[in-house]
């Protein structure tokens, strides 16, 4: 039936189209239907695919984007009472896109009234520097802002962020340290747990913020008075040894760190090395009971000065009579501890300085630390000049340190600046102990000690914070010169106290450095003028803070805890009696 | 034919009851996010006002302030005493109409206070004085 395709048929076909053949045209007709609704219905369905997936899981991730996961913020930094002494403020910080800015001579004139750290000169050159990002202002106030954002300059741009704060200004400057703009830790506490902070937790120090405040009022005050160019204090609670005040003068506002200068810095009480002087007749006279080379009655020779390999050991009084342990450290004479210190041997000395910490770096939470100058041979000369505290220059915090293991409970405790409880060693470090005097040798030590305080020949009488039993020695030394030798008008004063000393518990190092004598002080400028009076005002107020209760000295029960039956000076009266 | 009208009709309500899911889940995650939003701020304005706190409470300017308003000074040690030094009080007769009950002193119950002259400023004897000392009754 198919037609004869000829010439005419063309001809005819492209007039009159043939009449299709219905069946045929239903049949293509159907295959179109079918192949459309499938397209159809593909698309459909890829359709409510997608809106399907739109709607369950990647919602979440969208919605989310509207507001960025807050970063964690670094941790605060509290006091052992949960006092903050670090934390973030929220900021505003102003930049500029210099390639954005269409008249960049226009915004600086704008913007320079509204802020007032640049002027219209300096604005206008970062407004034209070749780059994407140039910082106009941190710390926005809200008014600001909103003025600055009503000029409608393109270009400017503001930009949340938070701000490392120091609440307590200048109060324990030194611990906590900095940060960088970018919030990296640079210095003290902020740098060496900077891991820590950073992830957001939460460092809580062992300072409390009342003695801190206390100590650096007091040891400013006598700074002032003698005309000082600073100084430092260490207390340490003897059990834990956990540091509760650690001050260096002069201090800086951690806040404006970018105003201060490398000395005012420097950390004086775990950084600066000083020959701590007659304070370390404290450890010598421990170290001789203990090692059993003396006994408390043996007697010394000390009227006429001593010569050991070309050192020249003088006393600044002439005591005619032999002098006994206990009158040794009252009376603070080189000449006799140099004579005990012969007795001990440079092996002994040697080991129990290195005990005490005196050889290396104290492993405190703060990288201002300094390794102590010690003798490089150990001869007689060192052995004898390093019982009164020359020849070896440590920080006061070493002092402080050994002082409270020769006169608490004879165990070297590592410091820390990080509270320590009972509780909470779960996931720390036990601090590791080692006992080095028996309860006899540090019961000796501290009524010694009480003496120098108590004893009216003693030469830390100026220490005397009556009722709070305060025990300690006192230390001048002559500061060395770079070249060699010493200044003779440059004075470092220090004072080592222990109280209570019949129930010891925390142990107190003042230094100042540099001290000028002064009229009423008829021109001394010694531990016991300068350093004692700010031991006594230091535990005078911090002793209630610390929950010590004053005593009656008298009382039975406080004199069977002390050996207060030592002898000193000439006259036949025991100190029993005071 | 029933058929597919019936599944069209069941799709056409589920697809309804999923939109309406979505959409209320949306209204929900936007109060959460707003939410949340405000906790931020509110931690953000509670941390700067404990700044302001700490910053107005440092020891420092606290040992400045009670020297010069105060006039504080440390206290002696003449003037601590322990607890265990202070005499306890003298319990008195449980015959009396006061029963002293620990710490707590039981009065009777008081009689209708007289009318005060409230011209009078000062003080004087005849002025009822409760005092509750060792639950010895006020005459």
């Amino acid at each position: 039936m198919t037609p004869r395709i000829t010439v005419t048929s063309r001809l005819r076909n492209l007039v009159l189209p043939a009449r299709p053949d219905p069946a045929r045209s239903r049949r293509i007709a159907e295959v179109r239907l079918v192949v459309s609704a499938v397209v159809v219905l593909a698309v459909f369905a890829a359709i409510a695919a997608r809106v399907m997936l739109l709607a369950t899981d990647e919602a979440n991730a969208r919605t989310a984007g509207i507001v960025p996961p807050p970063k964690a913020e670094r941790g605060q930094i509290l006091d052992r009472k949960g006092r903050l002494l670090a934390t973030n403020l929220p900021i505003t910080v102003l930049h500029a896109d210099p390639s954005e800015i269409m008249d960049p001579a226009a915004a600086a004139r704008a913007l320079a009234p509204l802020l007032p750290r640049h002027d219209e000169g300096a604005l206008a050159r970062l407004l034209t520097k070749d780059t994407r990002y140039v910082e106009l202002d941190r710390k926005l106030t809200p008014a600001r802002h909103a003025e600055i954002l009503n000029l409608g300059i393109p270009g400017i741009h503001f930009r949340k962020s938070t701000l490392r704060a120091y609440p307590s200004g200048r109060l324990a400057a030194h611990i906590l340290g900095q940060v960088d703009p970018d919030n990296n830790g640079l210095a003290g506490v902020e740098k060496s747990l900077d891991a820590r902070l950073a992830s957001g937790d939460d460092v809580t120090l062992s300072i409390d913020a009342g003695i801190q405040a206390i100590m650096a009022r007091e040891i400013n005050k006598q700074i002032h008075i003698f005309e000082a160019i600073g100084g430092a204090g260490v207390m340490l609670d003897i059990s834990s040894g956990e540091i509760l005040a650690l001050v260096s003068l002069p201090d800086f506002n951690p806040n404006h760190f970018g105003a201060t200068d490398a000395d005012t810095r420097f950390n004086r009480a775990t950084l600066g090395l000083y020959e701590m002087g007659s304070t370390f007749k404290v450890l010598n006279t421990a170290m001789a009971l203990e090692s059993g080379t003396t006994t408390l009655d043996r007697r010394y020779e000390v009227a006429r000065p001593l010569r050991i390999g070309g050192h020249r050991i003088r006393d600044y009084k002439v005591y005619d009579w032999p002098l006994t342990v206990p009158e040794i450290l009252v009376l603070s004479s080189n000449i006799g501890s140099a004579r005990m210190a012969a007795e001990i041997g440079a092996e002994i000395q040697k080991t129990y300085l290195r005990r005490l910490g005196m050889f290396e770096r104290l492993p405190i939470e703060i990288p201002e630390t300094a390794t102590p100058l010690v003798p490089r041979s150990w001869r007689q000369s060192e052995i004898a000049t390093i019982s009164y505290g020359h020849g070896i220059s440590v920080t006061p915090l070493h002092l402080a340190s050994a002082v409270a293991t020769a006169s608490g409970s004879g165990l070297w405790t590592p410091p820390t600046l990080l509270r320590r409880q009972p509780g909470d060693e779960a996931g720390r470090q036990q601090p590791v102990r080692q006992k080095l005097f028996s309860e006899d040798t540090t019961r000796a030590v501290r009524s010694m000690m009480r003496l120098v305080v108590k004893h009216p020949k003693g030469t830390g009488k100026k220490a005397e914070a009556r009722g709070y039993m305060v025990g300690g020695k006192t230390g001048t030394t002559e500061k060395i010169r770079p070249e060699g030798g010493y200044y003779k008008d440059r004075n470092i004063a220090s004072f080592a106290a222990t109280f209570p000393v019949h129930d010891p518990r925390y142990v107190l190092v003042v230094m100042v450095d540099e001290p000028k004598g002064q009229k009423h002080s008829y021109g001394y400028a010694t531990g016991g003028w300068v350093a004692a009076p700010a031991a006594r005002h230091i535990i005078e107020t911090a002793a209630p803070l610390l929950g010590i209760h004053p005593v009656d000295e008298k009382a039975p029960e406080i004199r069977q805890k002390l050996r207060l039956d030592f002898k000193i000076g000439k006259e036949d009266k025991t100190l029993a009696s005071f | 034919m029933r058929m597919i009208l019936l599944i069209s009709a069941l799709t056409a309500i589920l697809g309804t009851t999923l939109y309406q899911v979505k959409i209320g889940i949306d209204r929900r995650e936007g109060e959460l996010l707003a939410l949340e939003r405000d906790i931020l701020a509110a931690e953000r304005e509670i941390s700067v006002l404990e700044a302001e706190w700490a910053h107005l409470s440092r020891p420092e300017r606290v040992l400045d302030l009670s020297e010069r308003l105060l006039e504080m000074q440390p206290i002696p040690e003449d003037r601590v005493l322990p607890i265990d030094a202070i005499p306890m009080r003298i319990l008195p007769d449980f015959d009396e109409p006061l029963a002293d009950v620990g710490v707590i002193t039981l009065l009777p119950p008081d009689p209708a206070p007289k009318p005060r002259d409230l011209t009078r400023i000062a003080a004087t004897p005849d002025d009822r004085v409760t005092l509750q000392t060792g639950g010895i009754a006020p005459q």
